[in-house]
């Protein structure tokens, strides 16, 4: 997930000497990717690309704790100006009870604003919203959307008096609620969702996912609840998929935020209201936050840190990077413990989480490049790729074409996708010809005559198991001539030493195709040719005419049993009624002559 | 009668070849072929042939008659050579053999398996339709993972084994890696695995179907000094000798640490364009097997280490300088127009 974020803005956090260009390869190499800058107005945006199990740096904040630990090891100055949850005094709001289920939502806060206006944002905070993308509103809603881009926890406001049970009790939704949301779209719940219910069966909010129309701030809004909520990262994945509501605060909550940042962004919301609105009355803060969680020790081998990087790091540098990142760090002996910040906790749990840790910011980029030695694999020769190559190489020489076409077909027997991605893939083929079939009527006019060939998987399907995938070759032709493409896969069996098959062609839709499980062709083909010494007798070689009687293979089988001196027959010409065949005579005992072999020419002429 | 065509044919075939001019060979062709020439006042006695005789004295004729025509055009030929004194044109086309091609996609796993190869690995290939178990779970994924619901990854409709789970589509080579391990039962493990993968998403660069490849090495002391030195050896074999690479700090459930690969881009050389991010262009994802993973393949990770790196064959093709496809999909529209350019 990307994340923009303006260079004046982080400099509000981070104190140091470095330029955004120092700034943006310093985290590039060692944290969150920074894609590209973009010059504005006197300020450059970072546009940085955040992986999933580092929320915490999805916002300005935690990108100013980033680049404090990164840039000195790069020799720069670098401090974070630490962002502090304020002094804000806990308690209830009087006449407002919310019942939350913890398993639901692991932390709700919430505070009431009372002697408020709906009126447009102060120029610096609808310039720097607008900066990162996000469209200025109004103030409540435009200071949500500022402390979420800054502290990385999605905020809500709601207008108070709209909350009119003044009840709030968090609940999984029913299959079939409706609920309508602050765009004014309506969808229909499909149960499990997290909602807010007013405690008469009305839901009054999605939360950690969107606000619904009945609850947020209006124009004449004049009290508000300001609202924090920590819902299971998994519930606001699965609404927010559900239902394609793809809000930032969605985004941010189902990679699970420590709750322990819902205070920050809470704390900085008053600091704003206060700072813009000093006269606005503020009640006690409610914090439901039953359970909260607990950083665990990790500990390791110093060893391992330099044994899985593959060079020396020294243990004052281990120390050294580990507390610029915030971890709390002990040595005893070989043994070096770690306590991550809360804001990591989810992150940092094994050994090898803090080899990461280490190693990134010592910088990979000082790890020089060495292949490895040591022994090798035995040898396993799965004689299938080089058939594969050699197959496909004699029918690229025989004029044919290769594809590859997609495995999934619009209509099989075979197994079928639960959720395809659209009506043409939705089976696992259990053959290969329809694919070829398509990208030929798709070729037609294209080129003279078409001719393909492909090896690839079908999947047949078996009982509690997963498919037998069978790889096969199919090879196609729109050329109608049949003996010239059946010569061609005579040719390609010769080449790899399969004797004894008979191709079986198939003519389907002006088509001609042979289509083979691979494994059929595999359990013969060799390149291994037995030598036969050569005859120093030399064979005698004589043309004869035959009648054609529609079976070639019964003439031949026929024409060999008459004499044990017919070495070879060869077809070299056919006409309507008639063969023209070249008889090879040879002997291996003795030389031949035309006395020897015409009695057998006089059978051969009888024997049709 | 036989005897007598045998002659003309002897006859006219010398004089061919001793004739020096145009004007010779069309004498000669007149002499035997020409309305009144030998050929047809033989013809002319056929009337009397008995039929047997007829059909073989028949194909005699229509032999010696094709003979000496064929004879009188390639003279005609030498002999027009001849007189331009020229031997070949070597600027005239030669006589064509057609031949078909290969697809892309074949040429790029096969320099990839080539390369791989000879620093010792082994070419596998693993299931595209899979357990839940080999692709996810033995992977490290948790439960409710995004990559495991049905927004990223195709289902099959089937009961799900109580073990492995339901089925899938592979979006990953990765589901090699724990069956190679069980394959191999004791370390060490150096396998290339490629095959095709399945994910739910089609654009300029992803197609629902496509290819990639798995690099395995597990043995003791394997560190990422070892994974920068076989991505470098790889990056100079396929990409070329002045192309370079660099590990940035990524995500994946499977490895830890995790990097992000980035070669050098071809176009500007390092120095930055619009094709690439600064200069660099990212080739796919590596990283230290993670210890559940190892443990997963029955391999003790307090003995053994190990790296791994599975990226897309199409991009990393389309990443080669020169091959100029801007659309993943033109590989898998199969347009012969398309085709017929490899």
């Amino acid at each position: 997930m990307n994340i923009l974020i303006p260079d004046s803005w982080l400099r509000e956090y981070l104190i140091t000497d470095a330029s955004p260009k120092d700034i943006q390869k310093g985290l590039s190499l060692c944290g969150p990717s920074v894609e590209r800058t973009v010059k504005t107005a006197g300020d450059v945006v970072y546009d940085i690309e955040v992986t999933t199990n580092r929320v915490d740096c999805m916002s300005v904040y935690g990108i100013a704790r980033e680049a404090a630990a990164i840039l000195p090891q790069f020799g720069f100055t670098a401090r974070l100006k630490p962002l502090l949850p304020g002094s804000i005094k806990s308690g209830t709001i009087p006449g407002f009870t919310i019942d939350n289920n913890s398993r639901l939502c692991q932390r709700i806060l919430a505070l009431k604003l009372e002697g408020i206006k709906v009126e447009p944002s102060p120029k610096w905070l609808q310039d720097r919203l607008n900066a990162v993308g996000q469209r200025p509103l109004n103030n409540l809603v435009d200071i949500t959307n500022y402390v979420m881009w800054e502290t990385g926890h999605p905020c809500h406001v709601f207008d108070f008096d709209r909350l009119t049970t003044h009840q709030m009790l968090i609940r999984e939704a029913l299959k079939g609620e409706q609920i309508t949301t602050l765009d004014n779209k309506t969808y229909v719940l499909a149960g499990g969702e997290v909602v807010i219910d007013d405690g008469t069966g009305n839901i009054i909010d999605l939360p950690s996912v969107m606000g619904t129309a009945n609850s947020v701030v209006v124009e004449n809004t004049t009290s508000a609840l300001l609202f924090v909520d920590d819902v299971d990262h998994a519930r606001v994945r699965f609404a927010s998929m559900t239902h394609a509501i793809r809000t930032q605060a969605a985004t941010l909550l189902e990679k699970d935020i420590n709750p322990a940042t819902s205070l920050l962004a809470m704390s900085r919301m008053l600091d704003l209201i206060t700072q813009i609105y000093p006269g606005v009355k503020i009640s006690r803060l409610i914090d439901l936050y039953p359970h909260p969680q607990k950083s665990e020790p990790v500990t390791l081998p110093l060893g391992l840190i330099s044994r899985l990087i593959g060079q020396e790091v020294g243990q004052k540098q281990v120390l050294d990077i580990l507390t610029r990142l915030d971890f709390q760090v002990s040595v005893t002996g070989d043994i070096l413990t770690v306590i991550p910040p809360p804001w990591r906790q989810a992150d940092i749990r094994l050994p090898e989480d803090v080899v990461e840790e280490v190693a990134r910011i010592y910088g990979y980029h000082n790890i020089q490049p060495v292949l490895m030695s040591g022994p090798l694999p035995p040898p396993d020769h799965n004689s299938a790729f080089y058939w594969e190559n050699r197959i496909r190489t004699a029918l690229k020489y025989f004029n044919f074409t290769e594809i590859y076409t997609y495995s999934l077909v619009a209509r099989d027997d075979g197994l079928k996708l639960k959720n395809p991605l659209t009506s043409e893939w939705v089976y696992l083929r259990t053959s290969l010809f329809p694919s070829h079939r398509q990208v030929i009527s798709q070729n037609l006019g294209k080129a003279d005559t078409l001719n393909f060939y492909e090896i690839a998987n079908v999947y047949l399907p078996r009982k509690h198991n997963l498919p037998v995938e069978q790889s096969r070759l199919i090879v196609t032709t729109t050329d109608i001539d049949y003996y010239k493409f059946k010569g061609r896969i005579e040719s390609l069996l010769k080449d790899i030493g399969v004797l004894n098959l008979t191709p079986r062609i198939i003519s389907d839709s002006g088509i001609f195709y042979w289509e083979i499980a691979l494994s059929e062709l595999l359990d013969f083909a060799t390149d291994l040719h037995p030598f036969t010494p050569i005859s120093k007798f030399t064979p005698i070689f004589e043309d004869v005419n035959l009648p054609y009687t529609g079976n070639y293979a019964q003439t031949i089988k026929k024409l060999y049993s008459l004499s044990p001196l017919i070495k070879n027959i060869e077809l070299k010409d056919k006409f309507d009624t008639k063969l023209t065949l070249k008889i090879t005579y040879h002997s291996d005992i003795k030389q031949l002559s035309s006395v020897d072999i015409a009695p057998i020419r006089e059978k051969l002429t009888k024997a049709l | 009668m036989q005897e007598k065509l045998q002659n003309i044919k002897n006859e006219a075939l010398a004089q061919i070849l001793s004739a020096t001019g145009p004007e010779d060979l069309e004498r000669i062709r007149i002499q035997y072929l020409g309305k009144n020439g030998d050929l047809n006042e033989i013809a002319k006695t056929f009337k009397s042939l008995k039929p047997e005789e007829k059909a073989e004295i028949g194909l005699l004729f229509n032999d010696v008659k094709s003979a000496i025509s064929i004879a009188l055009e390639t003279s005609g030929s030498k002999i027009q050579n001849l007189k331009l004194k020229i031997e070949y044109d070597s600027t005239l086309p030669g006589t064509p053999v057609p031949i078909g091609h290969l697809h892309p996609v074949t040429y790029a796993i096969n320099e990839i398996s080539t390369a791989f190869e000879k620093i010792g690995f082994t070419r596998v290939r693993y299931p595209e339709v899979e357990w839940d178990y080999f692709a996810f779970g033995a992977l490290n994924f948790p439960e409710n993972h995004p990559a495991r619901d049905d927004w990223e990854t195709f289902f099959v409709e089937a009961d799900p084994d109580p073990e492995m789970g339901k089925i899938v589509l592979t979006p990953h080579t990765s589901n090699g890696q724990v069956r190679e391990m069980l394959r191999v039962g004791k370390p060490p493990v150096r396998m290339i695995n490629i095959a095709k993968c399945y994910r739910r998403q089609s654009d300029v660069s992803h197609t629902a179907m496509f290819h990639q490849f798995e690099g395995l090495v597990i043995d003791e002391g394997i560190s990422i000094a070892n994974l920068r030195g076989t991505i470098e050896y790889f990056v100079k074999t396929f990409f070329g000798e002045n192309r370079t690479s660099r590990l940035r700090p990524y995500h994946f459930q499977f490895t830890e640490p995790s990097f992000e690969v980035d070669i050098s881009c071809g176009i500007c050389n390092g120095k930055g364009c619009k094709l690439c991010k600064e200069g660099w262009l990212e080739l796919g994802g590596s990283g230290m097997v993670h210890p559940n993973v190892l443990k997963a393949g029955k391999i003790d990770p307090r003995k053994y280490t190990g790296f791994a790196f599975g990226w897309g064959v199409e991009r990393c093709y389309m990443m080669k300088s020169g091959t100029r496809i801007d659309d993943i999909r033109l590989l898998y529209d199969n347009d012969i127009r398309f085709l017929n350019q490899f």
